[in-house]
């Protein structure tokens, strides 16, 4: 039952991230270890196998429609593989409480990022056309903030595209429909370089990532049609509300204060 | 532009045919799971498993088997797609980013080493 109740969640969790482009593993960590009281080790596992569910979905979408720059990804794959890995051992030392405080600045930031302007709207202010040639610039930044992003993602079991995203398209002037499908791309290589760490360290739990990912997979597919008839400006505000809370949450489970909030 | 047809293309085959797979496979196991194995969730298909406990679990069709299969599918996905994209840039003569694919290569062979030792 509470597998089916996972998968449930799942969907749920599937459907939010495609309509407002995002991994998941924000909202799929809070749900396992919030409603269900997974250990976040397992919870962080199972993430990983979503993010590499949804990436390697949402990512044969753009690379057909040629939105992927497989180079520049390959490039920062240098970077981020590094960092996830690096990220992946550094979780296996420390403990629940402290992850669960981490994790909780980092849908804090999540929150602030989306009440922000909007990059689309910045997009068309510059007035760029994603079919025009250009040049990567600040590499070596570039790749500091992918080792960053793959760090956080080992360390949080997140895809880091909050990271990646305004990275390649504020620093390496890279267009923003290109950032968000290289961002993508990159996400199932640096997630899957931590998740072996996990896996062998027996942080992956069959039956709760099983039923999360088939979840999660089966949201972004409705999702991605649900996107053609939705308006995602109100659903961006009830998430950012969402995140907020979950922020509380998770930072007051980290520090044990259980009575709060219930 | 036209040049990378192909390495576009082998990679989108690649992550399409991992991802479905994958996903086809888990809800089989789940399926499975769902009308054998009740009990305790945290109890319930903790790794570590060993290879021989895989693949005779595999093998009998026991739904932890199953899943895991699933799951190693799904988790080794990414590593085929940078060893195809590895072999398109050689095809395409592309000497820069052959040596970058090779280098996510290795770096994502080291990760799975460290992991298991």
């Amino acid at each position: 039952m509470e597998y089916l109740l996972m998968m449930l969640g799942g969907i749920v969790v599937g459907v939010f991230g495609s309509l407002l482009g995002l991994g998941g593993g924000v909202l799929i960590i809070p749900m396992l270890t919030l409603i269900f009281n997974v250990p976040i080790h397992t919870a962080i596992g199972a993430s990983f196998l979503c993010v590499i569910a949804t990436s390697s979905g949402a990512a044969t979408h753009y690379v057909q429609q040629r939105l992927t720059d497989i180079r520049l990804g390959m490039t920062l794959e240098l970077a981020t593989t590094v960092g996830a890995i690096i990220g992946g051992l550094i979780a296996g030392i420390l403990a629940r409480n402290t992850l669960s405080v981490i994790f909780s600045f980092l849908l804090l930031y999540t929150g602030v990022s989306m009440l922000q302007k909007k990059p689309s709207d910045v997009a068309s202010e510059r007035k760029e056309n994603p079919d025009e040639n250009y040049q990567v610039k600040r590499m070596p930044l570039g790749m500091l903030a992918s080792f960053f992003a793959g760090n956080m993602s080992g360390l949080l079991g997140i895809g880091g595209g909050v990271i990646k995203v305004p990275a390649m398209y504020l620093l390496m002037d890279v267009p923003l429909k290109t950032a968000t499908a290289t961002s993508n791309f990159m996400l199932g290589v640096t997630a899957s370089a931590s998740c072996f760490i996990y896996y062998f360290r027996g942080d992956v739990n069959l039956s709760i990532s099983g039923a999360t990912v088939v979840g999660v997979f089966l949201g972004a597919i409705i999702g991605s049609r649900l996107l053609q008839v939705i308006k995602t400006s109100i659903l961006k505000r009830i998430f950012v509300i969402v995140v907020f809370y979950l922020a509380l949450k998770m930072f007051f489970k980290g520090m044990d204060l259980h009575f709060l909030f219930f | 532009m036209n040049k990378d047809n192909s390495l576009y293309s082998n990679v989108n085959l690649t992550l399409r045919i991992g991802a479905y797979s994958a996903f086809i496979i888990l809800i089989l196991g789940l399926v499975l799971f769902l009308f054998t194995a009740p009990g305790p969730i945290q109890d319930a298909g903790l790794l570590p498993m060993s290879v021989g406990e895989f693949l005779s679990s595999l093998f009998k069709f026991e739904p932890l088997g199953v899943i895991n299969f699933g799951l190693l599918v799904l988790m080794f996905t990414p590593l085929l797609r940078v060893i195809i994209a590895l072999f398109s840039f050689l095809r395409l003569k592309d000497k820069k980013y052959s040596l970058i694919s090779l280098g996510v290569f290795l770096i994502l062979t080291f990760g799975l080493l460290v992991a298991i030792f």
